[in-house]
């Protein structure tokens, strides 16, 4: 008992969190809102929670990494599903999140047990970068309603996708998949800055600023000298930042920072987020009765979603949301895998959940310049969620120390199909609860006695 | 790898920090935002505003109804226009006790404010509108001695807006006292005489003869409007002011030296060719125009200026401080529209013994020619200037300037596009003196 105690403190913690936010949503909250929608998201919630407790049962032997990993995403899940549901967007976001675990669910199936990628996986990947970004380039278009001029959206039959949410994935996934493979090095370098410059002259900046961050983890680990990270750090951020000068849109973007309060050039959706907190006040929030009246403000519901929660729920929030990616980045920057694929992808989400929680929070409050990113989660929009959705599959594929027994590391496994991963999976999933619970009963039995 | 990932937990751990510390850079960040926070959009916000008040504290803004329109587009609710006293004076109108904790539920009705201005009850601006019948124009009235402004009326104003024609670009959303500027007419006579009696007291004390007609250099007459009759005849100085004669002040300018008269010029507050001098360039946090005229040499053109036509463009503010100061010996006080603000600054346009000549000429040619007939100004102005303004397009304006002792008030009044019927600025004066206090 000694050994699981502290190993219980950040799931513990972070259903303390679960438990603080229900407990603030619902005495915020109307209950007798009687949509259909609402009833949907608390069944979604408790799934989510129960889930999670689930994870937690199972102790993996491992440590309670993927656990509290888990109870936070459910954290976050059940904040982003209340202020959408606040917003009114309730049900494209049960959706997306149906996504989201679903490529989560593929994307573990898929990579987990892999501790290498083969050549054909990685220029695969390589040449779907290439693809995305040359339809971006060229097919890319601006939003209809003229909000921006950026052009991030491919629209197809009806359906928009956002193609610099998935090449931030997979350029992740290339770069983990280089480690001491100079080729793919190079390879994964080109891509990322090439990437980073395509999506800024196509006013991207929050993407390129992602993938910029990105590829300074890249460099800093596959080059495995931080003289020479810092050097070619230093190069490219002068590049980076001199291209932004030079960027009218950017430089527009930066030279509003701090000035949000004045509305320039008519950019009000940060004056008006900021007067909603304000007036809401810091301590309740303009609360869930009036959460509508921030519906009015472009973008609130994807770019500015940590700050809507500010504004409907208090500065009291923040704490539990700041907190759940707190705990999800420093797992998932603290894993020991001996496998540089499974690290690297650990240390390049960890990297991409905090430039992203960042860029959305600081910018939609004017504490940074604003870029327009989604907060992970949190912010409604398909192509964030189902690349998230699958960022998480790959951090729990390499989390998931079930599939990396000594057995099935002996068969190198590059190709393991889905089925028996699934089979596999789901009897070790069964298996470790019941263990668990055998234990903890026993426990409790023995103590019993013992008394 | 080991090395790199000791030292990426190290980096990660202070990005986690960041994240942390963002918490409380943005509850700094907000709080600042709450001093940025406009009036207006408090109103916005909770539907209640501060309220702008008259000098005897009745609302002109803020309350039920709106008078903006009837003072001149003053207070600037719910318009765009910038120079307004709820744009200028919003820090004064922003209700107190609001803080980013408690937000809107920590404003209570104490905190909400009123501002007092010096300007005359709303029924009052009601009857000076009437006056104009309708006519486009301004007035402009103040106390010389404190500064209080009692009219800064406007029109046509912000409600004369049809359905529809929000946008008429007509200058209907300005205050014309303060954002316009008028061809002076004769009254800019005034003007050159002071620069007469600051060079030398005694070039005014000289008569010229008026044939109706005054020859210059190039071919431009200077023509008077007895031309006609064969001229005003011979006149001194107060009856040359009285009859507003063109071709006594065009032979009185050929005795000023250029530059000593632009020196005076520019002191009045106006801009000389081109190069400003102690110009009034606002009312208190209000933007006003600046006057401007040009004198170079004596050819018909700055002849021609300095009579009031030409290139002599005033703002009728700058004109009521110069006629105020013959009455403050020199001295005028500078206006402004929010009460306790004065507090007593004056401006010295001239000096005494100038003040004292031209108060004496002023008067004198006043009670002469203007207490009868179509002026028939009341004994309560006792000094005043017409001028007839020549636009470029055929139209006229009228103007009137003038000073009251026993209200210590100077006034500037203008009517545009001026036609037979028309009410005459001395009407509208006589209309305003018994509303003063």
């Amino acid at each position: 008992m000694k050994k699981t105690l502290p190993r219980l403190g950040a799931p513990l913690l972070t259903i303390l969190f679960s438990i603080l936010l229900m407990t603030y949503v619902s005495s915020l909250a109307d209950p007798d809102l009687g949509d259909s929608a609402f009833r949907l998201y608390r069944t979604a919630m408790l799934l989510t929670s129960f889930m999670a407790l689930l994870a937690f049962l199972m102790d993996m032997g491992k440590g309670i990494r993927l656990q509290s990993m888990i109870l936070s995403l459910s954290v976050l899940s059940s904040c982003g599903c209340t202020i959408q549901f606040l917003l009114g967007n309730i049900r494209d976001h049960l959706v997306y999140q149906v996504l989201f675990m679903a490529a989560a669910a593929l994307v573990f199936l898929f990579l987990a047990g892999k501790c290498a990628v083969s050549d054909l996986l990685f220029y695969l990947a390589a040449a779907g970068v290439v693809l995305l970004l040359a339809l971006n380039f060229f097919l890319g278009q601006a939003p209809p309603g003229g909000f921006t001029t950026a052009r991030l959206w491919l629209f197809v039959g009806g359906v928009s996708i956002q193609p610099g949410e998935m090449v931030k994935i997979l350029l992740i996934f290339l770069g983990a998949a280089s480690y001491r493979k100079w080729q793919r090095c190079a390879v994964s370098f080109a891509l990322c800055l090439s990437s980073c410059l395509i999506l800024l002259k196509l006013s991207d900046m929050g993407n390129a600023a992602v993938i910029f961050l990105i590829l300074v983890v890249q460099v800093f680990y596959l080059l495995d000298s931080w003289k020479l990270a810092l050097l070619l750090v230093t190069g490219a951020f002068t590049a980076f930042a001199w291209l932004i000068r030079h960027s009218a849109y950017a430089s527009a973007r930066l030279s509003n920072w701090g000035h949000a309060m004045e509305r320039p050039g008519g950019v009000h959706q940060q004056a008006d987020l900021l007067e909603a907190i304000l007036f809401g006040g810091l301590i309740n929030g303009v609360g869930a009765d009036h959460a509508g009246s921030l519906k009015s403000i472009y973008a609130i519901d994807s770019d500015m979603a940590l700050g809507a929660l500010l504004a409907v729920f208090g500065a009291g929030i923040l704490f539990i949301v700041l907190g759940a990616y707190v705990i999800l980045i420093w797992q998932a920057a603290g894993n020991h895998s001996v496998y540089p694929f499974s690290h690297l992808v650990l240390v390049q989400a960890s990297m991409l959940i905090f430039a992203q929680v960042f860029l959305n929070f600081g910018g939609s409050i004017d504490l940074i310049p604003f870029t327009g990113i989604t907060a992970p989660l949190l912010s409604l929009g398909g192509s964030s969620m189902v690349c998230f959705g699958a960022l998480t599959g790959m951090c729990f594929a390499a989390e998931c120390p079930i599939l990396k027994s000594a057995d099935s590391l002996a068969r190198e496994t590059e190709n393991v199909d889905i089925l028996s991963n699934l089979l596999k999976f789901g009897s070790s999933y069964l298996k470790a609860a019941a263990y668990r619970l055998k234990e903890v009963i026993c426990t409790v039995l023995k103590k019993d006695t013992e008394n | 790898m080991h090395r790199s990932e000791k030292r990426y937990r190290k980096l990660i751990l202070a990005l986690a920090l960041v994240l942390l510390v963002m918490l409380p850079a943005s509850l700094i960040r907000i709080s600042l935002a709450a001093s940025q926070i406009s009036a207006r959009t408090f109103t916005e916000r909770t539907g209640r505003s501060s309220v702008i008040t008259d000098r005897k504290g009745g609302v002109l803004s803020g309350g039920e109804t709106d008078f903006d329109s009837v003072v001149g587009n003053l207070t600037g609710n719910g318009w765009s226009a910038d120079n307004t006293i709820s744009r200028r004076y919003a820090g004064k109108l922003k209700p107190s006790g609001f803080n980013a904790l408690t937000g809107e539920a920590g404003l209570s009705d104490r905190s909400w404010k009123s501002l007092e201005t010096t300007l005359l009850p709303v029924q009052d601006q009601v009857t000076l509108k009437d006056a104009f019948r309708g006519k486009r124009g301004c007035l402009f009235s103040y106390n010389y001695k404190t500064g209080e402004v009692y009219t800064l009326l406007s029109l046509p104003s912000a409600s004369f807006l049809a359905a529809g024609e929000e946008n008429a670009d007509d200058g209907r959303l300005l205050n014309r006292c303060l954002d316009a500027s008028y061809i002076s007419g004769s009254t800019m006579k005034v003007v050159t005489t002071i620069c007469a009696l600051e060079q030398d007291p005694s070039l005014a004390e000289a008569s010229y003869d008026c044939g109706g007609r005054f020859e210059t250099e190039g071919g431009m007459d200077v023509t008077c409007l007895g031309d006609k009759e064969g001229g005003h005849g011979t006149h001194d100085l107060a009856g040359a002011l009285g009859v507003s004669c063109n071709v006594y002040f065009a032979q009185l300018i050929r005795t000023l030296n250029v530059d000593r008269a632009a020196q005076t010029l520019r002191q009045l507050g106006f801009t000389v060719n081109g190069i400003s001098g102690s110009s009034l360039k606002n009312v208190g946090e209000l933007d006003k125009t600046v006057s401007s005229t040009s004198f170079i040499d004596y050819k018909a053109g700055s002849l021609w200026s300095l009579i009031g036509q030409g290139s002599t463009q005033v703002n009728v503010i700058d004109m009521a401080m110069i006629a105020g100061a013959a009455a403050g010996g020199g001295e005028a006080a500078l206006p402004c529209v929010i009460a306790g603000e004065a507090k007593g600054k004056t401006k010295t346009l001239y000096s005494p013994e100038t003040a004292s000549l031209l108060s004496g000429y002023w008067s004198k040619a006043t009670e002469q020619y203007y207490r009868d007939g179509g002026k028939g100004l009341t004994s309560l102005i006792d000094m005043a200037k017409t001028g007839t303004a020549e636009q470029g397009d055929g139209t006229v304006n009228r103007l009137l300037m003038g000073v009251s002792r026993e209200k210590q008030t100077a006034f500037m009044i203008v009517v545009e596009n001026w036609q037979e019927g028309d009410p005459m600025p001395a009407d509208i004066a006589n209309t305003l003196m018994p509303l003063l206090p």
